[in-house]
């Protein structure tokens, strides 16, 4: 992939350039005259050759998806991945429906109990991807890190409701150590520590 | 009248009315954390501090009174940081647990941590440890307790079970089961509708669904007469079942109280029912065949109106017991009284200065009469005297006297008080017969009432007068309206209303018996085939499910009550409801012309006070200052005198060998509330420890019941809020107590271990 | 001598459909290929190596999609619009000499269907036929798309009917001929003797009009997308579209046999290269000019076609006859 890490270059914009467009002609003479400027110039040949020249050069830049793929940023926000806790291997989500009330298209459902040892947790999340906008504030809103962002965007479907289930989105446990911290929405900032206040302990 | 001014503002108060309450009811805010408008002021939060022109200091504006003209600041940057410093405090060792807690999101400390944007924290102190405390339907998290003590407050002052108090340490301060191990009450969950935080929470709810997901479909409660306002709060099911479901109950608990049965028997709705076609054929055939409708007074005014206008187009016996003894003895109370209802209601029962209570086991039969005592004994020390062959502990706390008298002996007891209550003039009315007959001495030797007790009663009344008390009250419940002189009883509670300063209350027995017992006319004796509505009948319509055609259940219903503050209240659609209704069949025997039960609520009987009122436009709230908007009073009519005397004394009926009562368990009421989850149980014999020891019993035991040639078999409970006798209820569906108890509510029975 | 004239006759029909059918297909694929390295891209690349059999999946779709007809046209009109496309485009064909006489097993062949004395004539007569299809198809669908379509159609095909003619009139009395041949052996000499050389205006002049007979980029207002969705050819799919899609291919072949013929010097010998693949080479010049033009150039307006044609190109083409005719007068 290594020669395509340059599309991943997306500041471009001090490649722009300004088009001059010259003044439209008004009077027929104008008309007239920009017909011969044309004409003679050939514009109509530099066209021509500039095109002629592209294939001879032969510099293509298709990409041929779906054998090769662009990089994408971490900070991507496609299909949506449920973190565990990296040391204890728990599911990071406790159950707050935040994610489930910020959600803006209303695709996020949970069903949640207290668990054996009186806990909240969620026995399902569901997320409806036939639905879901990819805004990122689920991720944004969600306290533990729990639902992020992840970084596979191919899930075209035949159906509108395509519903992701709990398993579908959970790091399985034998893959905790691939586990990766999503650096996008609801993050916290590198510069989180300093700006936080520390509460005072008694002991 | 007191006037002055909150915040440039020109107020009046009522005498003895605080700032605070002033406040609210002009709609000035002023922030709290511990004020619980039903009860006194607890005074533990310091938050409601205001400021008073030319006074040093705050002043707590919910203990103090208005003074004249006194200019009252609510708000400034002195009490902006005092009230942030308290929140602050509360905040030390909170845990940091909103995202799973129970109460996030109406969570009072919460709210108000934002509202005085506590961000950071200068306070600490030690942590303890504190584990949670799980008591049957409830659980108590102590590190989430911020003190505020309004379960406390509200359990003794409201409830009367005085089950919880504080235990204070400092930072070990908790909640504790009063002299206790563990919390035994009445499980009326009033401690978790008022705690401001998750720190009293219901077992049941807690962790299934967040404050803000859940719908609030404001209803009356279907179990008891009270029919107290509350909340419904549904959700979907589960991620697989879209069906809504109730989740929870809520109430305003600022100004009403609910009992356990509706805070947690909120489930028992028609679930299966489906619109099957071939059993509404049936069901119009029976109703072409049958010439009796048997049903209870679990319905609403406007299915009542329809069973009577089915009764008016084919001629239908309507059968409905309970309700016919008490419309009987409505009858004859309003010949005597010259009104057409009963005059008093909760609230007033609440402000009484001396109730009498007769003929009820109040604290199952109906709870919110018992809360009501309970205010007007902790609100104003009144005096309550309870005239019951039972004891009732639970009652303990609140009775200032209670008077065991003989079963059966009702008619001596309501003598005796007449004799006390009413002046000569009053007592001429009864008839010479009756003033004949009236023999103290015999009655006082029979009913097992000392002629002392009577003379302290009226003792203590006169005290109360002397102290300037103003209002008195005799509630009169479901033993007497079912006693074999019921029609004498009745005329009896008639004279004292009319001749004393008592005003008497006929509590319904059931959800809207007084509606059932105003809209129809009810017939005594069954015919040849009947149609039971949500009672054995030869075709059962049935709620429960288990009928030839399903109903609604009374929360997938929209409609009214009468309840026994002889208001008609609203109670609205919680969950969906797909069969057929009372309504589809009333149409298709061309007896409704409507398409909604609801169109009915204006049609219910002007002539016995109900009004013409839409049913869409009834209210269903309270306002700030805890005024209650919720349908409309009932009119109380005049009715003309009756001029016969009343019947001598009978002689009392003796009742020997074993006796036992009919009522239902604390927080049953009927099998409605034994289909709820929450409460779902097995009938038993519930018997007081006396009880137990006579017969040689013991708890688990398993018994026969036998009278004339039935028998029921069931085990044996201990009550241990009952110190004496033994009581049968009749919520189980599956235990035919029905039969035993043809008409009183005490019956003789031979009871025989196996 | 009669039998083996009908059998030679339907032989070379019958090769001429396939060959040009194949060709047209295959067209499509150099097209696509064309164009899309001009624009830095791969184009078809899955089907078959680099793409080679995407044509053959093409055609597969093409004969098994739904062949529906919509509510409101006209059923038998619509149906057999884009037949008159493809037939006219292939009867056109049947006047051109395609390539020099040659003999197999003794018997002279001449790759001519039917060598008629006014072959040029026949030409461009059953080539204007095929406006028809487009006109009708328009016309037949019930759509408000396809009649703009139809009716731009009629504008720009009548018109640039009238330059071809013009500019061809020129060559024509040079030649004194209107058949091909003629016009072939008038430029047997040589490169010298090519007529582009004795009229490069009215070369110019066939070539442009040439672009707005086969409707291509500059002149493809028929059915341009951005404008009328897909104009005359909106309501059609499957085979139908394709006959019109054929139709197209097989007229830039025709047109670029005749230019061949006309000023390039047809099939003769061109130096060491045999007649046969000179010709094929110019034609596929023309091939290649009509892509390449599509890839560099953008479409003119309605209004800029009409302008162009009697403005400019047609007072162009008379003057150029006049001229003609007073140098051949002296
Ligand atoms: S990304 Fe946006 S739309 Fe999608 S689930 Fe999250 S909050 Fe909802
Ligand atoms: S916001 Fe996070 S922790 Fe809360 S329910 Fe959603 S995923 Fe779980
Ligand atoms: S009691 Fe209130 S502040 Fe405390 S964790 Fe629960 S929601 Fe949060
Ligand atoms: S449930 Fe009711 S009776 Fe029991 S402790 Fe709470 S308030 Fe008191
Ligand atoms: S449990 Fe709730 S109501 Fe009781 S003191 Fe604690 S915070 Fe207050
Ligand atoms: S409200 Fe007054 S002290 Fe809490």
């Amino acid at each position: 992939m290594n020669g395509l890490e340059q599309f991943k270059d997306r500041n471009v914009s001090q490649n722009y350039y300004r088009v001059k467009i010259e003044p439209y002609p008004k009077t027929p003479w104008e008309r007239f005259k920009r017909v011969v400027r044309r004409s003679l110039r050939l514009e109509l040949f530099v066209g021509l050759k500039i095109t002629l020249m592209e294939m001879l050069r032969f510099k293509i830049h298709t990409i041929q998806y779906p054998k090769e793929k662009l990089p994408i940023s971490p900070r991507y926000r496609a299909v949506h991945k449920l973190l565990r806790l990296l040391e204890s291997g728990n599911e990071r989500c406790i159950g707050c429906g935040l994610c489930e009330k910020i959600c803006i298209s209303n695709c996020i459902r949970i069903d949640t109990r207290p668990d054996e040892n009186g806990r909240k947790i969620p026995t399902e999340y569901t997320i409806n991807f036939g639905r879901c906008i990819f805004c990122g504030y689920c991720a944004e809103v969600c306290p533990e890190l729990a639902i992020v962002h992840g970084q596979d965007y191919e899930h075209a479907s035949e159906q509108r409701a395509q519903f992701a289930l709990k398993e579908d989105m959970l790091t399985p446990l034998d893959k905790l150590k691939e586990q990766k911290e999503y650096p996008g929405f609801g993050a916290p900032t590198p510069a989180a520590d300093k700006l936080i206040k520390k509460t005072p302990l008694a002991y | 009248m007191v006037k002055f001014y909150i915040d440039g503002k020109e107020v009046v108060a009522n005498r003895g009315e605080t700032i605070l309450q002033v406040a609210r009811r002009e709609g000035i805010y002023i922030p709290t954390m511990c004020y619980l408008s039903k009860v006194k002021p607890i005074e533990s939060c310091r938050l409601c501090v205001v400021e008073v022109e030319g006074v040093e200091g705050f002043v707590l504006s919910c203990q103090t009174p208005a003074t004249p003209d006194a200019r009252i600041t609510t708000d400034s940057k002195e009490l902006y940081e005092h009230r942030q410093n308290i929140m602050k405090l509360y905040d030390v060792n909170h845990p940091l647990e909103c995202g799973v807690c129970d109460k996030s999101g109406e969570c009072d400390l919460q709210n108000k941590n934002l509202e005085f944007r506590v961000d950071s924290q200068e306070f600490s102190a030690r942590d303890q440890y504190r584990p949670i405390q799980d008591w049957n339907y409830l659980q108590y998290d102590p590190s989430l307790c911020i003190l505020c003590e309004k379960c406390v407050h509200v359990c003794n002052e409201v409830i009367g079970d005085d089950a919880i108090e504080i235990e204070y340490g400092g930072y070990k301060s908790r909640i504790i089961p009063k002299d206790a191990e563990t919390l035994d009450c009445t499980w009326c969950g009033e401690c978790v509708a008022v705690c401001p935080v998750g720190a009293f929470i219901s077992k049941d709810f807690k962790y299934s669904a967040n404050a803000w997901e859940l719908d609030r479909i404001p209803a009356a409660c279907a179990h008891c007469s009270a029919s107290c306002h509350l909340y419904y709060e549904t959700k979907h099911s589960s991620i697989e079942n879209p069906e809504p479901k109730i989740y929870r109950v809520k109430n305003e608990f600022e100004f009403e109280t609910l009992c356990g049965a509706g805070r947690f028997g909120f489930d028992f709705e028609n679930r299966e029912a489906k619109k099957d076609e071939e059993a509404f054929k049936r069901a119009i055939e029976a109703f072409k065949r049958a010439d009796t409708i048997k049903f209870t007074s679990f319905i609403t005014n406007e299915e009542a109106l329809l069973l009577q206008k089915m009764k008016e187009r084919f001629g239908y016996r309507l059968v409905n017991d309970e309700a016919r003894a008490y419309q009987r003895f409505l009858e004859n109370f309003s010949q005597y009284s010259g009104k057409s209802l009963y005059t008093p209601s909760l609230y007033d029962i609440e402000d009484s200065d001396f109730i009498i209570l007769m003929g009820s086991f109040i604290s199952s039969d109906n709870p919110a009469v018992r809360y009501a005592m309970t205010v007007s004994q902790k609100r104003h020390r009144s005096e309550i005297v309870n005239f019951h062959p039972v004891e009732d502990d639970l009652l303990k706390p609140v009775v200032t006297k209670f008077v065991k008298h003989e079963v059966g002996s009702e008619e001596a007891a309501l003598s005796m008080l007449v004799d006390i209550l009413c002046d000569e003039d009053a007592k001429k009315r009864a008839g010479k017969e009756w003033l004949e007959s009236f023999d103290i001495g015999y009655l006082s030797a029979e009913s097992n009432i000392g002629e002392e007790e009577i003379e302290d009663i009226l003792k203590r009344l006169k005290m109360k007068k002397r102290r300037g008390a103003k209002r008195f009250t005799l509630i009169l419940g479901e033993d007497l309206y079912t006693h074999p002189r019921a029609e004498n009883l009745a005329k009896l509670a008639g004279l004292v209303d009319r001749f004393s300063e008592f005003d008497v209350m006929l509590i319904p027995p059931k959800t809207n018996t007084l509606g059932v017992a105003l809209i129809c006319d009810l017939d005594e004796e069954e015919g040849e085939f009947s149609i039971g509505y949500n009672q054995k009948g030869d075709f059962t319509l049935s709620a429960l499910g288990d009928g030839d055609l399903d109903m609604p259940a009374l929360n997938q219903q929209e409609g009214t009550f009468t309840n026994i503050d002889r208001r008609v209240v609203p109670t609205n659609v919680a969950l969906p409801y797909e069969g057929y209704v009372l309504n589809d069949i009333a149409k298709e025997l061309g007896v409704s012309d409507k398409e909604y039960t609801i169109e009915y609520t204006k049609e219910l009987p002007k002539e016995k006070g109900y009004k013409e009122i839409e049913f869409d436009e009834l209210d269903n709230e309270f306002l700030n200052d805890g005024t209650e908007k919720r349908g409309y009073e009932l009119e109380i009519k005049k009715v003309n005198l009756s001029r016969k005397n009343i019947e001598p004394i009978e002689e009392l009926p003796e009742f020997n060998g074993t006796v036992i009562y009919r009522c239902e368990p604390v927080l049953q009421f009927s099998p409605f509330t034994n289909k709820a989850h929450q409460l779902r149980t097995k009938g038993k014999l519930y018997a007081s420890e006396t009880f137990l020891n006579d017969l040689g019993l013991k708890e688990g035991d398993k018994v026969n019941i036998q009278k004339d040639n039935i028998t029921i078999s069931i085990e044996v409970e201990r009550d241990g809020f009952i110190a004496s006798g033994a009581y049968l209820g009749r919520f189980d569906k599956n235990i035919d107590t029905e039969s035993l108890f043809k008409d009183y509510r005490f019956t003789e029975v031979k009871i025989q271990k196996v | 001598m009669e039998s083996a004239f009908v059998i030679e006759t339907i032989i070379k029909i019958l090769v001429v459909l396939g060959l040009f059918s194949a060709l047209a297909g295959f067209a499509t694929y150099v097209e696509r290929k064309v164009l899309a390295f001009m624009q830095r891209r791969l184009g078809p690349m899955h089907v078959g190596p680099w793409g080679l059999l995407q044509v053959l999946a093409d055609g597969i779709k093409l004969f098994t999609k739904e062949d529906f007809i919509p509510q409101g046209a006209n059923r038998i009109i619509f149906m057999i619009a884009p037949v008159i496309t493809a037939a006219s485009a292939f009867i056109a064909m049947a006047a051109i000499p395609m390539f020099p006489e040659f003999t197999i097993g003794g018997y002279t062949v001449r790759p001519i269907i039917s060598d008629i004395n006014v072959g040029l004539l026949f030409v461009l007569g059953v080539m204007a036929i095929g406006l028809y299809g487009p006109l009708l198809a328009g016309m037949a669908s019930g759509n408000k798309w396809s009649l703009l379509g139809a009716a731009r159609t009629a504008v720009q095909f009548l018109s640039y009917e009238v330059v071809t003619g013009l500019s061809v009139l020129a060559p024509v009395m040079i030649v004194g001929s209107l058949s091909l041949i003629d016009f072939n052996n008038y430029q047997a000499g040589g490169i010298s003797n090519w007529l582009v050389w004795k009229q490069p205006v009215a070369f110019i002049l066939f070539l442009i009009a040439g672009f707005a007979e086969t409707n291509r980029t500059p002149f493809d207002l028929l059915e341009h997308e951005a404008e009328v969705i897909s104009g005359y050819a909106t309501e059609y799919s499957g085979m139908r579209w394709g006959m019109f899609f054929i139709g197209e291919y097989a007229n830039m072949f025709t047109i670029g046999f005749l230019a061949s013929l006309i000023f390039l010097g047809g099939f003769n010998d061109l130096g060491f290269i045999p007649g046969a693949i000179a010709i094929l080479l110019k034609v596929f010049f023309f091939i290649f000019l009509f892509i390449w033009a599509r890839a560099s150039w953008p479409h003119i307006r309605p209004d800029q076609l009409m302008w162009l044609c009697w403005k400019v190109l047609m007072p162009i083409a008379v003057i150029n006859v006049v001229i003609t005719g007073i140098v051949m007068m002296f």
